[in-house]
């Protein structure tokens, strides 16, 4: 440490720290500190991180506030016993209003742990794939095809799109594709078999692209054979218990075996992209080379299958390639597609937060949902510190002689704001801390409502802890800055006087700030009535078939094959009603194909939902034929000869007068070649096939002898004993398959989670601000009623009926709640007109709400200030007369 | 009562504390090169217990105002932006004082009989 040579580097140590010492030391004293502060960081940096370095810097530095060192003015001066004065004085008030000190406590520890939680949440949403190395050049890109009916905007893009981009732009540094399998494979190891939906295909780059953590396997080599897989630490542990999955196989749909080359770590789950499994997408090439030749269907640009990512090499070369994907699509599209398609890029972090597209990997969060959380946090805060200022300034009356005593013995205007400022720091301070360590132990209770797995030691490092202290600190003067002026300028002598209640009680500031209050727990009363509205409209709502009762159940090969035998084995129990067959579940959309209607061209097909359905389809779920009929098997050609439509699909292909008979022709996924020609023999009434955020778009539908998906209407009490029933029939039928069931009201219901997220929460937040706000006023109006006390005596004296005296004592309240509530309306109203924009199909926003919501603050307001008004109205006269 | 100035007054005499007294040994030890953040190092090295470095400088100006300690103004390293250190030394009256001190230990020990250790 002696050693003289100048080779050392030189550090800095951080500048604010040394500022902040020059201020408070001794001249004398200076040099010798400031030298040793510096050895000692010097040392320590040449071992430990900036960050350690720096706050242990601190650290030393703020040891040195110790009597020798601080200079002279500040040691023994007024500003220091003042200090340690202002701190008895705060202490001995706080202990002396027991009860608002709690009441204060209590509001901003409350409304401190749900800011927290709230903000542990947001910035949660918000770090979504920032994880990933260079995300801020990986950009996802997506494709919109204009097409009967609407814009199709697509999450996913053609597989040969990735290498084509390569090819044009060398600004493009790497890509990577991903895609799922079409139905859910079942992985088998030994007895362990398993249907897995986190299952993902993706090019060799894949970890080398994105920052997912492999703990075991080199990120440019698991993925090189095409035979390979990579698990995740929890499927290794599911497959493989105790042992060592590596260069151990998996069987893959009972055909293929899978080599496990590598481990990610279990760190992806701020990722829009969730995985167990990864294989080369070069397994899935093979398979379907093997199925449909050499030109299998990744060298087509029709099936938009591929989640495409690209890396640039740096912001520039993405604007330039962006720019220039209109001519991309020129080049590159099929003539068909070519003027009515358009690229996009979404950058990685900002997908999680604003695709809302076809296709996507899974339903992504809500920026809404952020901002109407934020803005809850917010509201909640300022009704604490709300509640706080106004106690703070009633309880001003007592105070003041207080303060004009301190002023008649010399006191400045500094010293009585220095005073209070103190106090509610303070309390703040106090009250943060303890919510701090609340929130810290909330977080489960969070994960466990908005299903996510935040861990809470995140966000309570050192460098934090230091900034929530800041917080707390600044949230302390903030709240205690208009008290600490209006205070300090209570004159010496009005201080002393009387009827000093009566000065310090009139405080327009305090009814301003009351009216606030109401005005946001209207404005929150009402949001919670519409969106839990909303929400139960959702799921009320009339979506054109039966989902109660209706187990939905993933088809596999070995049923599809003997299906008549399958749907005739469980006609024979009593409880199953009827049961049909689809491609995809009713609810969650539908495949868009390229149809040429009657008179069309087929160089210009035009692209149309379309699913196969099976026979008794209508009538399994209970939806109504307009016009026309469904598929009969009365009527042998309606296989590959027939399509029903829906009523949109009539309209958009202009055939409203006479829609039956009329010819459509299907092309294949990916090729050029047409695979059903036939008629429309029938017209069903729309239903909404997708989720209630999107509009009804036209539909065709054709009959298939194999689906995606058996629709089972059931009727039963004992829904396990059904299940049970089913599963051994299933058995008789395929013995490689589990049965893999949904009830398709609960599957559907995922579609609404982050509503229900949403409405769960903010019924929550909203019951707390509520809480808040009352204490709030329960505290206020004890404290202005008992100013009036006397007053009362005397009326109570001269003959006053206790009703009229809560009266009395009320209205001053009753009039605030109700101007609160006037304004608050059309703030509520716009907001929630806002917010409902978000949905395709909405409620009405009733009157009910805004009656509610007044009925609810008045009824409240009233309640509390009665309370203390008859407690005061049933002293003694005698008693109350005597009263200060 | 709000204002209230409450004198304290403090202890200014020839008492050496336990800490102060460790300081003041460890001067001699490190003589001639005594500096707060040296000291520190040796507080810890030499008892294994963590000291504050503005804990070591706080007993450096007691003891030097209780005329133990004098002290100058050294030599500076680059490691310490340039700045000097602040060099001390035992003066006659520190001498005595932890002299006394020792002696006293002495006395008191040769004054405990044999037999207390073993009960």
């Amino acid at each position: 440490m002696k050693s003289n040579t100048s080779n050392t580097e030189t550090f800095e140590p951080p500048k604010l720290a040394g500022r902040f010492l020059e201020w408070f030391c001794k001249p004398a004293w200076l040099e010798p500190i400031r030298g040793d502060l510096q050895e000692q960081y010097v040392c320590d940096r040449s071992r430990k991180r900036k960050l350690i370095a720096d706050t242990l810097y601190w650290i030393n530095m703020l040891n040195f506030l110790r009597p020798f060192a601080l200079k002279s003015y500040l040691r023994n001066s007024n500003t220091a016993l003042m200090f340690k004065s202002h701190l008895k004085i705060s202490w001995r008030n706080l202990k002396q209003q027991k009860m608002y000190t709690g009441i204060n406590v209590f509001g901003l520890v409350l409304s401190t742990v749900i800011c927290l939680n709230i903000a542990f949440y947001v910035s949660d949403e918000l770090s979504y794939d920032t994880f990933h190395p260079d995300y801020k050049n990986i950009h996802r890109i997506t494709v919109a095809i204009k097409a009967a009916g609407g814009v199709y905007n697509e999450a996913g893009t053609q597989f040969p799109m990735a290498r084509a981009l390569r090819a044009d732009y060398p600004g493009i540094e790497q890509t990577v594709r991903l895609f799922q399998p079409l139905s859910d494979p079942l992985l088998i190891r030994g007895d362990r078999k398993y249907t897995e939906e986190r299952f993902f295909l993706a090019d060799p780059d894949f970890f080398s692209f994105f920052g997912y953590p492999l703990i075991a396997g080199s990120p440019n080599e698991v993925l090189r054979e095409p035979n390979s897989i990579v698990l995740s630490e929890r499927m290794a542990e599911k497959y493989f218990g105790k042992e060592d999955p590596l260069g151990k196989f998996i069987k893959y749909n009972d055909h293929h075996l899978l080599k496990v080359t590598g481990i990610v770590g279990e760190s992806d789950e701020n990722s829009h992209i969730k995985f167990d499994f990864v294989s080369p997408l070069q397994f899935q090439l093979n398979q379907w080379k093997e199925v449909s030749g050499a030109e299998g269907r990744e060298n087509k640009w029709y099936w938009t299958g591929a989640w495409t990512y690209l890396k640039f090499r740096n912001v520039s070369e993405m604007e330039k390639v962006s720019a220039d994907l209109p001519q991309f699509v020129l080049n590159h599209f099929p003539e068909k597609w070519k003027n009515e398609s358009k690229l996009d890029l979404q950058r990685i972090d900002e997908i999680h937060l604003t695709s809302d597209l076809l296709y996507e990997i899974e339903p992504n969060g809500s920026l809404a949902n952020i901002k109407i959380f934020s803005i809850i946090g917010l509201v909640l805060l300022s009704i604490a510190i709300i509640n706080f200022v106004n106690l703070i300034l009633a309880q001003s009356m007592e105070r003041a002689k207080q303060i004009g005593i301190a002023k008649n013995l010399g006191a400045t205007r500094a010293h009585v704001m220095g005073q209070v400022l103190t106090e509610t720091v303070l309390i703040c301070l106090f009250s943060g801390l303890l919510g701090l360590f609340l929130s810290y132990l909330t977080v489960p209770f969070l994960n466990g409502i908005t299903g996510k797995s935040i861990d809470p030691t995140t966000y309570f490092s050192v460098l934090n802890f230091f900034s929530y202290l800041l917080l707390f600190i600044g949230l302390g003067v903030i709240s205690g800055i208009y008290p600490a002026i209006y205070l300090s300028k209570i004159s010496k002598i009005s201080a002393m006087s009387s009827n000093v209640g009566r000065v310090v009680s009139r405080s327009l500031v305090r009814e301003l700030l009351v009216g606030i209050q109401f005005i946001s727990s209207v404005i929150l009363i009402i949001s919670v009535i519409v969106i839990n509205a909303q929400r139960d409209f959702i799921f009320s709502k009339n979506i054109g078939f039966d989902k109660e009762n209706m187990l939905v159940v993933k088809a596999r090969q070995d049923i599809n094959e003997n299906f008549d035998a399958f749907k005739n084995e469980l006609l024979k129990m009593s409880e199953v009603v009827n049961i049909s067959g689809i491609t995809e579940v009713p609810g969650e959309g539908m495949g868009s194909w390229r149809f040429v209607p009657e008179g069309g061209n087929r160089a210009e097909p035009i692209l149309m939902p379309h699913t196969s359905v099976g026979y008794d389809f209508t009538k399994t779920m209970n939806i109504e034929v307009a016009s026309g009929r469904f598929f009969d098997k009365k009527f042998p050609a309606d296989y590959d000869h027939a399509f029903v439509l829906n009523e949109e699909a009539v309209k958009n292909l202009g055939w409203e007068d006479d829609p039956i008979g009329r010819s459509l022709e299907l092309f294949g996924p990916g090729t050029e070649n047409i695979i059903m020609k036939g008629q429309v023999i029938g017209v069903l009434k729309d239903y909404h096939y997708e989720s209630l955020h999107h509009p009804i778009k036209p539909a065709v539908f054709s009959l298939a002898p194999r689906f995606g998906n058996y629709m089972i209407k059931f009727r039963t009490d004992q829904f396990p004993d059904f299940v049970g029933k089913v599963e051994s029939v299933w058995a008789g039928f395929s013995e490689k398959w589990p049965l893999e069931y949904h009830l398709l009201d609960q599957k559907l219901a995922v579609q609404y989670s982050r509503e229900e997220k949403l409405s769960q929460l903010i019924n929550l937040a909203v019951g707390i601000a509520l809480i808040i706000a009352c204490i709030g006023i329960f505290g206020l109006s004890s404290f202005m009623i008992a100013k009036r006390t006397k007053e009362v005596g005397i009326r109570r004296v001269l003959g006053i009926k206790t009703s009229a005296i809560v009266m009395l004592l009320s209205r001053n309240f009753i009039i605030v709640v109700l101007v609160a509530n006037v304004l608050a309306w059309p703030v509520a109203y716009v907001a929630m007109k806002g917010w409902l924009e978000n949905f395709e199909y909405t409620v009405e926003i009733g009157w009910l709400a805004f009656l509610i919501a007044t009925a609810v603050t008045l009824v409240l307001s009233f309640a509390i200030t009665s309370f203390h008004a008859i407690r005061v109205s049933r002293l003694n006269p005698v008693k109350s007369l005597r009263y200060e | 009562m709000f204002y209230i100035y409450e004198k304290t007054y403090s202890m200014k005499g020839t008492h050496l504390g336990e800490f102060e007294e460790l300081v003041l040994l460890l001067v001699g030890v490190l003589y001639p090169d005594a500096y707060g953040l040296a000291l520190k190092n040796e507080v810890v090295k030499q008892t294994g217990r963590s000291a504050a470095i503005g804990a070591v400088h706080s007993a450096l100006s007691r003891l030097e105002e209780k005329g133990f300690l004098k002290s100058h103004l050294g030599d500076s390293t680059s490691e310490r932006g340039g700045r000097r250190k602040k060099l001390y030394s035992i003066t006659a009256e520190g001498k005595k004082a932890v002299e006394y001190n020792r002696s006293l230990r002495n006395e008191l020990w040769s004054q405990i009989p044999e037999l207390a250790w073993k009960g």
